[in-house]
């Protein structure tokens, strides 16, 4: 592989890291069609590659995160828990799920998530009071605002179910479970959009964590590939992190909004059949 | 004077306050950043030994059992794959933190959950195995 290239994975790399680490994506939904469309590396490869470099953007933005205590380690040893069971259930009916409907099924629930939020201005104000029996309030200094947002999740319940159904789809389509947690975290459960980012960002980390020890054992984790990945990705995620805490939540659901729509679109062509570039 | 507990304080099981989740996630932080240091360093002594051999990456990682072996002659693609054999394990470490930090605080709730996320994690990629992807 020449020289260029391992640059040029750096680099798509790194910014892929930096927008994924502002909103609480690992990134793979960028670098994978990239890596494989446009940069001619084998698509398994790339998959693998994006997968170890979740776990370091993961780590690099977590870190920042954690150490401003905006993560919600609670809810997000809950969600883990689900979406990983739903996923579970997805790898084991891989081959018999009719995948082209289920990646229209998802394409139009991502739609539905960028509707919900885009039009409703209540997923910008967190509910500060009421019931917490799991004990899943928390709150977080937000430089942006300039005060301490306090938050209590609601619908936990429900929540965690359709943490499992998300789980379920993307262990079928191969889809990160980052697109899924933040905008379910911020519309249904009323997570502030930088805490839902943020406790995303720690929690994608750990659900790939099984695929790459797969894809090492079965010989796809490609140094000439996987190195400059996370090299670029360490420093992105630190930087995207950063930015992240500074930004105003309503610009991140902007971004976060603009991310869905483009993979809600590109499985929604897959689902009827239209080529796309560097898709899994 | 010691505050005394309500019933309803009473009945609740013992949970980590969020000042101790505060200093949770305060560990969590300077673990990882110890952890990817580590790597870093692991990955750039990789680096510096394929420079040193032909300027270039390696293009396959060595399989676990060779890995000892590799490490002692100084191969870069061993120091290189340790690096990312390490870096793949850190958020599990992470957890395995939580589960301690919580158990040894009295959080059982909270380390039940700990222990959950680690048996799923372990069976996901079992249930990928199996489901062929």
């Amino acid at each position: 592989m020449e020289l260029l290239v391992e640059l040029g994975i750096l680099v798509v790399a790194a910014l892929s890291a930096t927008l994924g680490a502002m909103v609480g994506l690992g990134g793979g939904v960028f670098m994978v069609p990239i890596f494989s469309a446009f940069l001619g590396v084998p698509i398994k490869t790339a998959i693998a590659a994006s997968g170890l470099a979740v776990i370091v953007g993961s780590m690099g933005s977590a870190s920042v995160y954690l150490q401003h205590r905006m993560v919600n380690l609670r809810l997000a040893l809950v969600l883990l828990v689900a979406t990983a069971l739903g996923a579970i259930g997805g790898a084991l009916l891989v081959a018999a799920a009719p995948v082209a409907l289920l990646r229209a099924v998802f394409a139009l629930a991502l739609y539905a998530m960028i509707v919900l939020m885009t039009l409703r201005r209540a997923s910008a104000d967190p509910v500060t009071s009421g019931a917490d029996r799991l004990r899943l309030a928390s709150s977080f200094y937000d430089p942006a605002m300039g005060r301490t947002v306090h938050y209590v999740p609601q619908l936990v319940g429900p929540g965690a179910l359709l943490s499992t159904v998300a789980g379920f789809v993307s262990g079928l389509l191969g889809v990160g479970g980052g697109v899924i947690q933040v905008p379910l975290m911020n519309v249904l459960m009323r997570v502030p959009v930088k805490a839902a980012a943020a406790t995303s960002a720690y929690m994608i980390g750990v659900t790939v964590v099984g695929s790459v020890l797969l894809y090492y054992a079965n010989d796809l984790l490609v140094p000439q590939v996987a190195v400059p990945a996370a090299l670029g990705v360490f420093f992105g995620a630190q930087i995207g992190s950063r930015i992240g805490r500074h930004v105003h939540g309503s610009w991140l659901r902007r971004i976060l909004v603009l991310i869905l729509l483009y993979l809600a679109t590109t499985l929604l062509l897959q689902a009827l059949g239209v080529p796309v570039p560097g898709a899994r | 004077m010691q505050r005394t507990s309500s019933p309803v304080e009473q009945q609740q099981p013992p949970t980590c306050s969020e000042a101790q989740l505060g200093h949770l996630s305060e560990l969590l932080a300077r673990l990882y950043r110890l952890w990817l240091g580590l790597v870093f360093v692991l990955l750039a002594f990789g680096l510096v030994l394929d420079v040193a051999e032909d300027a270039r990456l390696e293009d396959a990682t060595v399989p676990l059992p060779a890995l000892p072996g590799r490490l002692m002659e100084g191969d870069p693609a061993a120091f290189e794959s340790l690096a990312l054999l390490i870096v793949t394990l850190g958020p599990i470490i992470g957890v395995v933190t939580m589960l301690a930090y919580c158990m040894f605080r009295g959080d059982r709730r909270t380390a039940l959950l700990a222990l959950l996320v680690l048996l799923v994690v372990a069976a996901l990629p079992i249930a990928r195995a199996i489901g062929g992807r």
